[in-house]
């Protein structure tokens, strides 16, 4: 059985009067258990010209299996970018989720709930330069 | 200007050659090399068992909701009241008689005026009495939430909901931490706990660029 860890430390010294610090460990397992995920894509990238600026598929629910739906799926998303005013705005079916900067990164999970629950990503219609997105999806796979 | 970094390290043996990540990012304002100013701090909601109908976690608004008892409306968007001295913002969510569900403003056109995201309905009325809300996370920026499912029961999971969309599950012991673009009034975060056994915990906090002001 696989283990996987996903640590998590947020710090500021001077957001609030008090030092602000959160550390915190998920083990992730299979929906409901103690058994450990199991299947992962990968850490997959994904280039974005400068003259794609339309909405386009990054993590799609039905690649070579199925993700099981409204299970532990995780899902790891960053933009690697250089240019800081460059983002990509993350969608799942219709909605907008929130906009990733250079640099920024996201660890959620995904429901997958059903064949519209692709996890989009639009570059912004003023970038520049090439966006660079590193993703990872970490599921419970073959909803057989 | 304040520094906030977020780390992510992931360990894993799920596959054939081990997987070890580890990212920081540094929390700035959109499109800038300025830090995130503003934080809700880490708050704590308990669901108790029977709490298992859709609530919400997170709104789209800060510091809750005040009411204004001299708007003039008729079945129009614009809404006309005394003086307020900017206190009512655009992007809040407005509520009272003849006020569609989900109705925010718009826009302001002055301190006497502002515009409806619909028009009004049921007539003239004078003197009526809105409830609105202060203020609204910056739309479309670089607001950043942390949510923790702090249960201890493995079975037990909340359904994170943004607007109607369901974007996944956090099993006990589980956490996210995702951008938030609060692009309208509808984005508001949501937690389900339909079928959990126990008091659910859920701890949170959001990072942000402040009100829309």
């Amino acid at each position: 059985m696989a283990t996987t860890t996903a640590a998590f430390t947020l710090s500021s010294s001077d957001i609030s009067s008090s030092p602000l610090s959160k550390s915190t460990t998920a083990t992730l397992t299979k929906a409901g258990t103690t058994t450990g995920l199991e299947q992962t894509s990968g850490m997959s990238r994904r280039i974005l010209k400068a003259t794609e600026t339309s909405i386009a598929d990054l993590i799609s629910t039905t690649p070579e299996f199925t993700y099981t739906a409204d299970k532990a799926n995780k899902v790891y998303i960053c933009n690697s970018s250089a240019d800081s005013t460059d983002y990509v705005t993350v969608t799942i079916h219709a909605e907008e989720i929130g906009r990733l900067y250079v640099g920024d990164w996201m660890f959620m999970p995904w429901s997958a709930s059903d064949s519209s629950s692709d996890i989009r990503i639009t570059a912004a219609s003023t970038h520049t330069n090439a966006v660079t997105l590193d993703y990872m999806v970490i599921g419970e796979g073959n909803a057989a | 200007m304040p520094t906030t970094t977020a780390t992510i390290t992931l360990n894993s043996d799920i596959d054939a050659s081990s997987l070890n990540i580890s990212n920081t990012t540094t929390l700035y304002k959109a499109g800038l090399d300025t830090g995130l100013t503003q934080t809700t701090g880490i708050n704590r909601r308990i669901l108790k068992a029977t709490d298992t109908l859709i609530t919400p976690l997170i709104p789209t608004t800060i510091g809750g909701v005040f009411t204004d008892d001299t708007c003039d409306y008729n079945n129009d968007p614009t809404i006309t009241h005394n003086d307020d001295s900017g206190k009512i913002k655009a992007g809040v969510r407005v509520y009272g008689e003849g006020i569609p569900d989900g109705a925010y403003v718009s826009s302001i056109t002055s301190n006497t005026e502002f515009e409806l995201s619909a028009s009004t309905t049921g007539g003239s009325v004078t003197d009526g009495t809105l409830t609105l809300e202060y203020e609204a996370y910056t739309a479309n920026k670089a607001n950043k939430v942390y949510i923790c499912n702090s249960s201890v029961s493995e079975t037990d999971y909340i359904v994170i909901t943004i607007d109607q969309e369901p974007i996944g599950r956090l099993y006990a012991g589980d956490w996210m931490f995702m951008p938030w673009s609060a692009s309208n009034s509808l984005s508001s975060i949501y937690v389900t706990a339909a079928t959990q056994t126990s008091t659910v915990i859920i701890d949170y906090m959001v990072i942000s660029e402040g009100d829309s002001a």
